[in-house]
């Protein structure tokens, strides 16, 4: 039988879960975003 | 059953990939006990700031100059980076452990190794790449080169950090891993100073060709960036510089393979009492004053930790002033108030240095001084005040005054100045000590050194101000003022050595 996790502090604020994926799919919607801003710069500025 | 096999080797090699990768986002604030992940942090800031520099420099800069700046800029990031690291030791001894008894065979290893250090360039590289491609697409009428960029911009990445992977390896088969760490605090601070300042001064100079960089033509043509930018420029007629990319990478390839991951072992050899120490001591007499700043003489050298934080600090104005000394345009008083101006940057900088004395590169170090009841906080601040003087700012204002010489400024100036600014940095050590709450080299998180920021701005007004007097005051007063300024010096030094804390 697992033993039971003690139960969280109540003064110590919940720890954010660590997860790759939330961090690549910051960095992907990060791209996406690096993406728009230059294609609309080159657009308005265009030689 | 061949299947089965491939399909299992896939997920060992996945398994290891992802371990790195979570290690790569998440070891520092796991270190540290802080949240997020320092790396996603650390690309968007790059991202943003290579955005910038692409949307400045669009649509006046021709094309070749353009992906050459840009693709230049992403690959001295990434190459300052992957220096940066100072826990690569600690990381390397725990891949040891990790995957000793792990049941892995050997090119499994080296398959995930290549994957994870793939991986890791192009998810940095892209993010600076990405708005400098499409602007490049836009300036060459060209969408198709888009992709091409970035490939090249990755390549042209992880040549320089494959470059300086050889380079450290050897050094570690040559010297050992204590050796190569502080050897890469050095190459990065070199490569921040030099590397950044050139890469300002050569943005003005885009339009006038390669000849005009700060690094001369024979510079610009060894860099990968100008080949692959010559490449993205014209494809079917530059041909010959994307091969010489491509073959670059890898020739560096095999010249890792040929150097290996072995590591000396030769002995680490104590060090001599060189004369830095010996002045040290000869000002600090006997005692746990001596024992505190012996210690601090030592780790200032030799914490590969402060060194790269450091380093950069005193690198980037020094890199400055040698820059600026080969305009041969400046006239003498400009020159002079330039150089009286960067040679207060130590002094400046002092309550940054004071502020990282406290973090340590190993977990637990302060137990060094948890028996010893003599080593308290006021002792500290004085045996770091010596320290700082006689290891940081006697060193830095002696390769000063000798870039000065060598460079042709006046011997009597150089002196002068040399001496007055010593003096004034070792006057204001005295008083940023203060800022000093814990003992050095003893705490594993960044020390909480100063919400005080009102001290530091302060005084590098005021030595400003007193580097622009300096400057501009007759040389005879300039001999007068350097003379009392090393008198004072000496005072204090002597003073911090034998009275007791306050």
């Amino acid at each position: 039988m697992t033993p039971e996790l003690p139960p969280p502090d109540p003064e110590e604020p919940p720890r954010r879960v660590e997860s790759l994926r939330r961090e690549l799919l910051a960095i992907l919607f990060l791209y996406a975003s690096l993406a728009v801003l230059p294609f609309l710069i080159g657009m308005a500025f265009a030689p | 059953m061949a299947a089965a096999l491939s399909s299992a080797a896939v997920k060992r090699t996945a398994t290891l990939v992802h371990a790195w990768l979570v290690l790569d986002f998440f070891g520092e604030s796991r270190r540290t006990g802080g949240g997020g992940s320092t790396l996603t942090t650390t690309i968007f800031a790059q991202a943003f700031l290579a955005l910038v520099i692409a949307a400045l420099l669009y649509p006046e800069t021709p094309p070749v100059p353009f992906a050459a700046a840009n693709l230049t800029l992403s690959t001295l990031l990434i190459g300052i980076g992957a220096l940066g690291d100072v826990q690569q030791q600690q990381r390397r001894l725990a891949d040891a452990v990790l995957l000793g008894p792990a049941p892995l065979r050997p090119r499994d290893v080296v398959l995930a190794r290549a994957a994870h250090g793939a991986f890791y360039v192009c998810l940095l590289t892209i993010g600076m790449a990405l708005p400098p491609a499409i602007l490049f697409g836009w300036l060459a009428r060209a969408p198709a080169t888009v992709p091409l960029y970035l490939l090249l911009a990755c390549l042209c990445a992880g040549i320089a950090v494959g470059v300086l992977a050889v380079l450290l390896r050897l050094c570690r088969r040559l010297c050992g891993s204590g050796r190569t760490a502080l050897l890469a605090g050095t190459l990065k601070a070199a490569l921040l100073a030099f590397g950044v300042v050139g890469f300002a001064l050569g943005l003005r100079e885009l339009d006038r060709g390669a000849a005009a960089m700060p690094i001369g033509e024979l510079g610009v043509w060894l860099l990968p960036p100008f080949h692959a930018a010559r490449f993205l420029a014209a494809p079917a007629a530059g041909w010959p510089h994307g091969a010489l990319v491509v073959g670059a990478g890898a020739g560096l390839l095999l010249l890792a393979m040929l150097v290996g991951e072995r590591e000396s072992s030769r002995p680490e050899r104590r060090g001599r009492d060189r004369l830095l120490q010996l002045l040290l001591r000869a000002l600090l007499h006997r005692g746990p004053l001596l024992g505190l700043g012996a210690f601090l003489g030592a780790m200032l050298y030799r914490s590969a930790g402060f060194r790269a934080r450091v380093l950069p600090l005193l690198g980037v104005p020094a890199a400055m002033a040698f820059l600026a000394l080969q305009d041969a345009t400046a006239t003498v008083r400009g020159r002079q108030l330039f150089l009286g101006m960067v040679l207060q940057f130590p002094a400046i900088y002092l309550p940054f240095l004071i502020a990282f004395l406290p973090r340590a590169d190993q977990p637990d170090t302060e137990w060094v001084f948890r028996h010893s009841p003599a080593a308290d906080v006021p002792l500290a601040r004085r045996a770091a005040f010596v320290a700082l003087t006689t290891h940081v700012l006697l060193p830095v204002y002696g390769l000063g005054l000798l870039t000065m010489l060598l460079c042709g400024v006046g011997a009597g100036f150089a002196g002068a100045a040399a001496v007055f600014s010593l003096g004034a940095a070792v006057l204001a050590a005295r008083v940023q000590v203060r800022a000093l709450e814990q003992l050095p080299f003893t705490q594993t998180t960044d020390a909480d050194a100063g919400k005080d920021l009102g001290s530091p701005f302060a005084s590098a007004i005021l030595l400003s101000l007193l580097a622009a007097g300096f400057a501009l005051a007759p040389p005879a007063l300039q001999t007068g003022l350097a003379a009392l300024a090393a008198a004072g010096a000496g005072l204090l030094l002597v003073q911090a050595g034998r009275s007791k804390p306050a």
